[in-house]
């Protein structure tokens, strides 16, 4: 099909429904040609393929523009930004791959030395690169992901909003199967994948640390934003996301501590009441007690002649307000310890070296910040379905509504399901590393141990199915727009 | 050019009012507004067409092929029972918020001329 007004994808229209527009516009064109000449004409057809003006014409025609993009093959353009988004979702899925693979490696590796009694065993492999990695293909990976995701939504709304909610729709579909495909991967390895200690980067420039990236992305995302006259606006969201991303579980100066206190003390009581710890010279409680630190605290030097020890704190957390918001999860910062230590046991503590401690990619926290668009597509889609078909009639629209409801429930369970009301969506900065949606974490995490969470999942792609069925069998346009072969002769 | 931040609200009027007198096509009914108004408005197609086919998804006008002189196709529009009692019920709203506009407009121009 040849037209001067372009291809139907161009306009997001059935070829049906835009060869009928063509009819009537060059009817108009060959009547404005006739009375006002053919530049005239010429004008007025270059106004009506202006994207805008496209966009305009082809606004009324809603109905049209979601059963046009819902049954048609993708463009070349839909399959690169399909790739696109695949590819970003194949870096996601590496990078939690990889934290899974660093914190089970910690988690095995304290239970090996719990078992032989030792805390001298090495790791076997460097986690710290491995680390690093997860760190920065998460921060990229999400950043693009969401760039890309966005950037897609962008040109089918330029189409119009008939093409956007189609592809609203058939995203929310491909997004749910790849999401659940994830969760059944990734799934099984979450359990024991949460382990709190983190190394220090020894080797790493002390410059180099997560507000410095951020300021650099940020400044780096509006040169580019600027500089291309807001033309690339999708890559400078892509860069300033992956500022932020970095940011949250970038690498942090912290303080790393060594602890020199006796090895056995006694407490005292002072004149003025308060209790005060003294060195316990008993040679054997000395060597009992010697024994059971270096059994079970990591880095630990013991000087049993002078009833010294010394613990070098390598794997406590940085002092930064995201990790200080892992109360839950973490041990206390350096500087709790510090006071603790001092209040306890009369500890001297030293300040060492200032160190830059390891970035942190949460596991499943990439495909759980995957997971958000599914409920936040899954109610636009719904909604707007809804608004559509029940244009038709109040009993289209009753009945609709009751089935679209049921599938935004169906939706949305999944990642509320056994929460706390309080706790349905993590705003503090603990959401940017791990998932704004607990639910789906705790989904992710159980999923492998319980066959109720299964079925959840099984009602997540049922739900994103829906609209598709819906769409097929009811969304028809109703207009048979062509122009019949014999017409009456118009006055 | 001014024209048309002021024609958009009142482009589906002036369409009811062309259709009022009969049936009629797009370029029609654009030649008849540019006419009726003394070549002071003027509307393109891209402005007329998607209030037309909004018009008749909201059932006001029908509209059915013909072929033309030029043995073209061509969409005509008629009025539904429907439009006419839109047509009816606009016109009357539409003078008299013309009327109550002009009287602010004139008012306030006698004002500050005084």
């Amino acid at each position: 099909m040849s037209m001067w007004i372009g291809q139907p994808e161009d306009w997001g229209l059935s070829p049906t429904k835009l060869q009928a527009l063509q009819a009537e516009l060059d009817d108009h064109l060959n009547c404005l040609q006739t009375d006002e000449g053919i530049p005239a004409a010429d004008q007025a057809r270059a106004a009506i393929t202006k994207p805008d003006n496209r966009r305009r014409l082809a606004g009324p025609h809603l109905t049209d523009q979601v059963y046009a993009t819902l049954h048609r093959l993708p463009t070349r353009q839909e399959w690169r930004e399909l790739i696109f988004l695949l590819a970003c979702f194949g870096v996601i899925l590496l990078s939690d791959w990889l934290a899974i693979q660093v914190n089970r490696g910690w988690f095995d590796l304290s239970m090996e030395r719990y078992h032989a009694g030792s805390q001298a065993i090495p790791p076997p492999v460097s986690w710290a690169g491995l680390q690093v990695a997860a760190w920065l293909l998460m921060a990229v990976g999400r950043a693009a992901f969401f760039a890309g995701f966005a950037y897609t939504l962008w040109r089918a709304w330029k189409l119009g909003w008939g093409v956007l909610l189609a592809r609203i729709l058939q995203l929310k579909l491909i997004h749910t199967v790849l999401v659940v495909a994830a969760l059944l991967c990734l799934g099984p390895r979450m359990y024991n994948a949460y382990y709190d200690g983190y190394g220090y980067l020894l080797n790493w420039p002390q410059w180099l640390t997560a507000p410095v990236l951020l300021a650099v992305g940020l400044a780096a995302a509006i040169a580019v934003y600027l500089a291309s006259r807001r033309r690339a606006w999708a890559w400078s969201l892509a860069v300033a996301l992956t500022a932020v991303f970095l940011y949250v579980g970038g690498p942090l100066v912290a303080v790393q501590m060594q602890s020199h206190q006796s090895i056995s003390y006694l407490p005292v009581r002072a004149a003025d009441g308060s209790t005060q710890f003294v060195p316990n010279n008993d040679s054997a409680e000395i060597l009992e007690r010697a024994a059971y630190c270096e059994r079970w605290l990591p880095d630990v030097e013991c000087d049993v002649a002078n009833n010294q020890m010394t613990i070098t704190y390598h794997d406590i957390q940085p002092m930064a307000g995201v990790y200080a918001d892992r109360g839950r999860l973490s041990p206390p910062s350096p500087e709790d310890q510090l006071r603790q230590q001092r209040k306890v046991d009369r500890t001297e503590m030293a300040t060492g070296n200032l160190a830059i401690a390891g970035p942190e990619a949460a596991p499943g926290g990439g495909v759980g910040w995957l997971s958000l668009p599914i409920p936040v597509l899954g109610l636009i889609g719904l909604i707007g379905l809804v608004l559509i078909m029940g244009r038709r009639g109040p009993a289209e629209f009753a009945t609709y509504s009751a089935i679209c409801v049921l599938a935004i429930i169906a939706t949305i369970l999944p990642f509320f399901a056994g929460q706390p009301i309080s706790h349905l969506m993590e705003l503090s900065p603990l959401a940017m590393l791990h998932t704004p949606l607990p639910g789906f974490e705790t989904l992710l995490t159980y999923i492998a141990l319980d066959w109720d969470w299964i079925s959840l999942v099984g009602g997540l792609v049922l739900s994103a199915g829906l609209p598709w069925l819906l769409a097929a069998w009811f969304l028809k346009p109703t207009q048979a727009e062509l122009p019949p072969a014999d017409l009456d002769v118009a006055e | 050019m001014a024209h048309s931040e002021y024609l958009a609200g009142v482009l589906r009027v002036l369409i009811l009012s062309e259709l009022s007198r009969g049936e009629g096509y797009g370029y029609g009914i654009a030649k008849g507004i540019a006419r009726a108004s003394g070549d002071e408005l003027t509307v393109r197609p891209e402005s007329l067409y998607p209030v037309l086919h909004r018009m008749e998804e909201e059932g006001l006008v029908k509209a059915r092929w013909k072929t033309a002189q030029t043995g073209r196709p061509r969409k005509v529009y008629t009025l539904t029972p429907k439009g006419k009692r839109r047509w009816d019920k606009a016109q009357r709203e539409f003078k008299a918020l013309s009327a109550a506009a002009l009287k602010v407009i004139d008012t306030n121009a006698a004002e500050s001329a005084s």
